[in-house]
């Protein structure tokens, strides 16, 4: 017997509705066309009113799960009408009071423009439940001015500190901002969830030599290159970032000739040295890519 | 060789800034194509007597450009030479209802102005971009120019033309709907067989269209 594990493409072929929908389910897949199709051939076409049967081995909650994944795809393809068709269905099964039901509703009523109702919703959905993610999340999405995007999202961060994509995503509001500082602490945050990801040490690479933090951008711009050497941007980054370093050395050698004594000044020189043959690296390493 | 007092004339005299239709449908199409993300790019032409000529509109981002990735592409832009500058810098915002540039573009134009001449800025209204590109009745012009007021801010509104406007707003359309693409610097970053600074499936297309 075939199950949700099995390749879709068989289950496709065997016209295997059930475990179709549990694959697309399990794995994630956004795919509103095959959900449509499997789901209506399911639950009886539009009206969607096939109720337990052998299909479902009387397991109403199946049943209910591909009634919301329905639904979820109606959204997608603005279908509202099947949209309300699901709601409709789930709420004779399990009534208004869920919380799940709920956050569907909502989804229906943002696809609807009706965003002010949803927030409602949301956050009638916090107070009972404050570390619900998807609540927060969606408060963020539909949340309008940049300090309420930037409240939101804090607020979800705070309960998902390891959410690489949450992070990625405060990096942009932030340089949205034209605040680099903040877009390379929340890059950072990013590289400790994905170390070994090139962009996203490129990305915090140019924020920090955005920032004026030339030494620690040449490591990240460097990091994403062995990471990945063929990293264009990253090639030019690191040319970039290298030729910025040598620049700023050279107007503070030029005010400080006085202070050449210092013990720094072996260092700097050093620094100096890495910079140009960084750029040679990264000039070599474009004309022969 | 301009004396100080000559250059501070020169930039604060009042220019007019003429766009080429090429300009205008790469501004447009570029803008288009990346309907949920801001766009930025370079304005390459000529500072004439009165009037700063917009000839090109070289992309180079869909995201808030950095430092490195600005520097970049003002260098491959200007190595290209073609006899032109660089004037200005363009932006379409990322929602819809944007009317202002932001922060960061005020901060790049700032940041490429030169002794002579003052860049301007470009900012492209998103709702006008919409009824140009899906062929509804325009109510305000797409492209708005600014220059440096008495704030030192790119928010003095100057005066612009593009050259056949018509004829440019018709072929932006038609670029757009026949998914003419427009590669920026980030997406020859991602594949660097996609010529951007070139872009010549566009430059082709405008060039048939237009003459």
């Amino acid at each position: 017997m075939l199950g949700p594990d099995e390749d879709l493409d068989i289950l496709i072929e065997s016209k295997d509705h059930v475990n179709i929908l549990r694959h697309l389910r399990s794995k994630k897949v956004r795919n509103p066309d095959l959900t449509l199709y499997h789901g209506k051939a399911l639950l009886g076409g539009d009206k969607l009113d096939k109720k337990a049967g052998f299909l479902f081995g009387d397991d109403e909650s199946t049943r209910l799960a591909v009634l919301e994944q329905i639904c979820l795809s109606a959204l997608d393809v603005q279908d509202h009408t099947l949209a309300n068709t699901c709601l409709s269905q789930l709420r004779a099964s399990i009534g208004n009071e869920s919380i799940r039901f709920r956050m569907l509703l909502a989804r229906c009523l943002e696809a609807g423009g009706e965003s002010e109702k949803a927030t409602t919703i949301y956050d009638e959905v916090l107070k009972t439940h404050p570390a619900n993610l998807l609540a927060l999340k969606r408060k963020y999405c539909l949340a309008e001015r940049t300090k309420d995007r930037m409240e939101s999202l804090n607020l979800y961060l705070e309960q998902n500190a390891s959410d690489a994509a949450g992070w990625y995503e405060m990096s942009k509001l932030r340089k949205d901002m034209g605040d680099f500082a903040g877009a390379a602490y929340a890059l950072e945050e990013v590289v400790l969830v994905c170390p070994v990801d090139a962009p996203a040490h490129v990305a915090l690479a140019e924020a920090y030599s955005t920032n004026g933090d030339l030494l620690l951008a040449r490591r990240h711009m460097a990091q994403a290159l062995e990471l990945d050497p063929n990293n264009k941007r990253a090639l030019f980054g690191l040319i970039m970032v290298s030729n910025d370093y040598l620049e700023n050395s050279s107007s503070k050698s030029n005010k400080n000739k006085k202070q050449q004594q210092n013990n720094n000044n072996a260092d700097n020189e050093h620094e100096i040295e890495v910079a140009k043959e960084l750029i040679k690296y990264g000039a070599n390493a474009l004309l022969t890519a | 060789i301009f004396t100080r007092e000559r250059q501070r004339t020169m930039r604060s005299e009042k220019r007019n800034v003429e766009v080429s239709s090429e300009s205008f449908v790469s501004m447009a199409v570029h803008a288009g194509q990346n309907a949920t993300t801001v766009v930025h790019g370079i304005l390459m032409g000529h500072f004439d007597q009165k009037i700063t000529k917009i000839i090109k509109a070289i992309p180079v981002c869909h995201e808030t450009p950095t430092k490195p990735l600005l520097q970049t592409a003002l260098a491959l832009a200007s190595s290209a030479d073609q006899g032109m500058v660089v004037v200005g810098w363009y932006i379409a915002p990322e929602k819809l209802d944007d009317k202002n540039p932001g922060p960061v573009p005020l901060r790049i134009v700032s940041n490429i102005t030169t002794d002579e001449y003052e860049p301007v800025l470009i900012l492209l209204d998103n709702d006008a971009l919409v009824a140009c590109l899906t062929g509804e009745a325009q109510k305000e012009n797409v492209v708005k120019g600014f220059v440096k007021d008495f704030g030192q801010q790119w928010l003095e509104p100057v005066t612009l033309r593009i050259s056949d406007e018509a004829k440019a707003v018709e072929v932006a359309r038609s670029a757009f709907s026949d998914g003419i693409q427009v590669v920026d610097l980030t997406d020859h970053f991602e594949d660097s067989t996609r010529d951007w600074s070139v872009n010549s499936a566009l430059t082709t297309y405008v060039a048939k269209l237009i003459n």
